[in-house]
């Protein structure tokens, strides 16, 4: 089963990044979107089908955080598993960020393994 | 302060070259400062004491939290090129400039996420969105009343400079 994906974050070159170290992990892609920040995000999940969002917290416009207060006030796009993939690495803002439902953290920089580990794990729950 | 600031950047610049580009990077000439760089011009220079010739990529991030200040990255832009077609598996021939721009702001994002993050473990601190400019000269952006923690670094035979100047 192929899972569609939304990446969001501000750098054009690390939404390309992740993009690659996605494809190369294995990871079963189908549709690939991408955006700039939150609120290019939320315009995206309101007209496609989303299986997983790939997020930055530090963005221009919508960050992260806004980004997911808006995801949960809806029913269905709450049900998105969120992953962020960041260099915020406080305490603080990543606990924030868990009462807001995200499933899972890479810190920046990452390794593409760490990528394929997460979305595994994340993927096999989310279809269970 | 500034002896932890600087220990702890060379730590988060070596994981971030490690990691993101497979590359090791040494520090070169350590310059820890409280005096004021005014009449002093910047240089980037390597391991062999050569100096890295402009263009050069400067990408700025303002920092607050604790402290707050300004913290810019200087980087030749030839390096930036090979470390973007690095990151992103092309070809340098086949990347625009704003590719190596993006890189060279995204490159001092994760510097400085990672190292404010380590400074205040709790509470992190506030950035902005990096502004990256393309420079020939290497004109200083500090005020002399300002404290500053200036480092050089040598990767892949090319000189690297980090600059955390503190305005508070």
């Amino acid at each position: 089963m192929a899972y569609n994906v939304l990446i969001v974050d501000d750098s054009q070159t690390m939404r390309k990044v992740i993009l690659k170290a996605v494809t190369l992990s294995g990871f079963d892609l189908g549709d690939c979107w991408e955006a700039g920040d939150g609120r290019e995000a939320i315009s995206i999940l309101a007209n496609h089908w989303v299986d997983l969002i790939l997020t930055d917290l530090h963005m221009p416009g919508m960050n992260g955080l806004e980004m997911l207060r808006e995801i949960q006030k809806d029913e269905i796009h709450r049900q998105v598993p969120v992953v962020l993939i960041t260099t915020e690495g406080s305490e603080n803002r990543i606990q924030e960020a868990l009462a807001l439902g995200i499933k899972g953290y890479i810190p920046k920089p990452f390794h593409p393994e760490a990528i394929r580990d997460i979305l595994t794990q994340i993927m096999v729950k989310a279809d269970v | 302060m500034f002896k932890d600031i600087r220990e702890t950047a060379i730590s988060v610049v070596s994981k971030v070259f490690e990691t993101m580009f497979y590359l090791f990077i040494e520090t070169s000439e350590e310059v820890e400062g409280t005096e004021p760089s005014k009449g002093k011009p910047p240089q980037i220079i390597g391991k062999q004491g050569e100096k890295s010739p402009p263009p050069f990529l400067r990408s700025e991030i303002g920092f607050q939290g604790k402290n707050s200040g300004k913290i810019r990255l200087y980087i030749p832009y030839d390096l930036a090129r090979r470390l973007t077609a690095n990151f992103m598996g092309v070809e340098e021939n086949e990347l625009p400039e704003s590719q190596v721009m993006d890189m060279a702001g995204e490159l001092n994002n994760m510097l400085a996420g990672n190292l404010f993050s380590l400074l205040d473990k709790t509470n992190g601190y506030q950035l902005t969105v990096p502004i990256t400019e393309r420079i020939v000269d290497l004109e200083t952006k500090d005020r002399p009343e300002s404290s500053t923690v200036t480092l050089n670094f040598n990767v892949d035979n090319q000189g690297l400079k980090l600059s955390i100047q503190f305005e508070s």
